[in-house]
């Protein structure tokens, strides 16, 4: 190449060649992932302290394995977790499908109610769920899970209209006809709901179901609010061990519920890309005589 | 235009099946909410074997008819029969009729023979059977081997095969069409035109379709039933429909008409004497005896243009206005010294160019039998 070739200038699309753009890019980048990966990366510091590398051990997993009451929080945090999505999930598809499918007085209003916990600030939600258990008298010291249920409730009840948002929004891209035409082939409406709908619904109801767990999952300030000194979730008992310090046992318990719930979301991708691919793919198997007993 | 095909004389050869209507409309209204209702007052009656078509322009009511006929939408008043039985209350999938959505609805997640194998597996047809059925409904409307493809791998003339079939193979007793063919492309369309006819032929059962397509129902249909505005203005076989018109507006929205208003200046013994104001006056064979103002029309093609003063009953001259080429045949527009417009098409039956000016005189004419009354 001679001197006198010149590059062409970056075209309209072509950002990555445009100097502030990856800048821009590198920044944002970094904002996002730099804390967390100062957190994976002290989890195996040889030190009691976060600030400087001292060498790569594994022995503060084993703390944290060994410490009872953290693995009692996380123990707690998941089981609520997986509650409050299972709920959810259930709840918030039927109000989604409630509000696409019929007609009745106040729709507006019940859709704009249902949205209100979504946009709450959280720190109110919590003092309403305090208030709300002690009004009714919510059953304290009940053996475990039960007395977990006030949390998971408020879990729920926080996470089910992001589950219902979401399952709404593929529900409008519905064609009514597809229902109407089970219906039409004989298809009772719960068989019509079953075969046709849940189907479409299918990728709503993945990213609710991951949106709820995550959500509950990492709760911190409306689980505050309704935890007893018995049902400590895993956010909340990270609090209150770094009030004392931030230990590398700390960001090691951290690492692992990161990788879970990349774990967890990785898998259901996986599992809605798999879907995905068998749909294009014709030949995938699915035949009359395979699938049709399904 | 294959309108001969279903003539007039067609209608007795059903006469036999029609000992019971295998659907009966009878004052059938249907309102949403305040003001003109969707469908007003109809009421039809279609006998076992018919190729039915429910035609008129968009928003006249066809699809809520037809939405009714299959059980989607409840009338308000009036009453449905299949089959001799009242179908109120009856769920769509009770109904011994299938329906062929406009959007063909076929499901997206479910092969093609899992599309048509769908209607008998929820209601419990073993699978041995099953999997016959499926292979003759995709035989009968040649898709087979494609029962493994998904429907986002077919065309859409093929998805609407799919439909087909899938409706097809519960073997209904009336299958409803909304607008079937309205999807495709002019070719395709003109052939479907032809394979839905003998599809029916084949299957033997009642076709109710709709469509706002003149030329469709004309080429199809046993019989049409014309829309206006909710209501049935006219239910007749094509060409009565197209050549005895019961009012203006199956007139102008069947075919093209030049309508003119008139007044009858004397009725009587099989004639009638008609006035119209640019063409002066008309004597026309005339079975009811009319009175009073009422629409004259004739169709373009009726019309015969001549360059002398031709050796009929009544003729008057006219010039060229403008004419437009279309192929097969010349449109030309024409209008009278006293202002009065009119359109004539004449066949291009000779390769010989075109020999038609603006301004150029002509002598107009028709038979006299060729001339619409219209009194409403
Ligand atoms: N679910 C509904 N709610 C309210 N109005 C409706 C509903 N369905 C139809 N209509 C109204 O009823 C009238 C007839 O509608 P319909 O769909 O039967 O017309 P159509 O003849 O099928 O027209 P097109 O040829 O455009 O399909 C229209 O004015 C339409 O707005
Ligand atoms: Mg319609």
């Amino acid at each position: 190449m001679s001197a006198t070739t010149r590059r062409p200038p970056p075209g309209p699309l072509e950002y990555g060649r445009r100097a502030w753009m990856r800048l821009t890019l590198l920044a944002t980048f970094v904002f996002l992932y730099a804390p967390i990966a100062t957190l994976v990366a002290f989890s195996f510091n040889d030190s009691r302290r976060n600030i400087v590398w001292r060498g790569f051990t594994l022995k503060y997993y084993e703390k944290a394995w060994n410490n009872d009451s953290l693995l009692e929080a996380f123990t707690n945090s998941l089981t609520i977790a997986f509650a409050s999505t299972l709920a959810s999930t259930v709840l918030g598809t039927l109000a989604a499908v409630a509000l696409w499918r019929f007609r009745f007085p106040f729709k507006g209003p019940h859709e704009a109610a249902m949205a209100l916990p979504i946009v709450i600030p959280e720190i109110c939600m919590g003092v309403a769920m305090l208030v709300f258990f002690a009004r009714i008298g919510w059953p304290t010291g009940l053996p475990w899970p039960l007395n977990l249920g006030a949390i998971t409730i408020a879990h729920i009840s926080f996470s089910f209209p992001f589950v219902a948002v979401v399952v709404r929004a593929r529900l409008a891209s519905f064609n009514r006809e597809l229902d109407e035409a089970a219906r039409d082939l004989g298809a009772s409406e719960w068989q019509a709901f079953r075969d046709v709908l849940v189907p479409w619904m299918s990728p709503g109801l993945v990213a609710g179901a991951l949106l709820a767990f995550t959500l509950s999952l990492d709760d911190f300030v409306i689980t505050f609010f309704t935890s007893g000194p018995d049902t400590v979730t895993f956010p909340v008992k990270v609090y209150s061990m770094v009030r004392f310090s931030v230990t590398p046992e700390v960001n090691a318990a951290s690492t692992i519920l990161i990788a879970i719930t990349l774990v967890i979301t990785s898998v259901a991708l996986w599992m809605q890309g798999r879907t995905a691919a068998r749909r294009a793919d014709g030949s995938g198997g699915v035949t009359e005589a395979g699938s049709a007993d399904g | 235009m294959t309108r001969g095909r279903h003539g007039i004389g067609n209608g007795t050869d059903r006469g036999a099946a029609s000992a019971q209507p295998i659907i009966e409309i009878r004052g059938v209204t249907k309102r949403f909410g305040a003001g003109e209702p969707a469908v007003d007052s109809v009421d039809l009656e279609i006998p076992e074997g018919e190729l039915f078509a429910l035609l008129g322009p968009s928003g006249c009511g066809k699809t809520t008819l037809l939405r009714m006929l299959a059980g989607f939408e409840t009338p308000t008043a009036g009453a449905i029969r299949i089959d001799g039985s009242d179908v109120a209350g009856m769920p769509p999938n009770r109904r011994p009729v299938n329906m062929v959505f406009q959007s063909y609805a076929v499901f997206p997640h479910m092969s093609v023979s899992d599309n048509v194998a769908y209607g008998l597996r929820v209601t419990g047809v073993p699978a041995a059977e099953r999997r016959e059925r499926v292979r003759e409904a995709l035989g009968l409307v040649r898709l087979d081997g494609l029962g493994a493809r998904k429907p986002d791998q077919l065309s859409g003339g093929q998805r609407q095969r799919v439909a087909l079939a899938r409706a097809l193979v519960k073997r209904p007793r009336v299958l409803l069409l909304d607008e079937p063919l309205s999807a495709l492309d002019a070719k395709l369309r003109e052939a479907m035109r032809l394979e839905l006819v003998n599809l029916r032929i084949a299957v033997g059962i009642t076709f109710v379709f709709v469509t706002h397509d003149q030329d469709e129902a004309l080429s199809m249909a046993d019989r049409i039933a014309v829309m206006e505005r909710g209501r049935v203005r006219q239910v007749a076989e094509p060409a009565t429909l197209y050549e005895y018109p019961n009012c203006r507006f199956v007139a102008d929205f069947i075919g093209k008409v030049n309508l003119f208003e008139g007044t009858v200046r004397a009725a009587g013994s099989g004639e009638l004497t008609l006035e119209v104001p640019g063409l002066g006056a008309l004597r026309i064979p005339h079975a009811e005896p009319v009175r009073g103002a009422v629409g004259v029309a004739v169709r373009p093609e009726k019309v015969r243009l001549s360059h002398t003063r031709p050796d009929a009953q009544f003729s008057f001259e006219a010039t060229v206005e403008d004419f437009a080429y279309y192929g097969s045949e010349t449109h030309l527009f024409l209008v009278t010294d006293k202002g009065l417009r009119l359109a004539a098409t004449v066949p291009n039956s000779d390769r010989g160019p075109i020999r038609i000016e603006r301004g150029a005189p002509r002598f107009v004419s028709w038979r006299p039998g060729d001339t619409l009354v219209l009194t409403e």
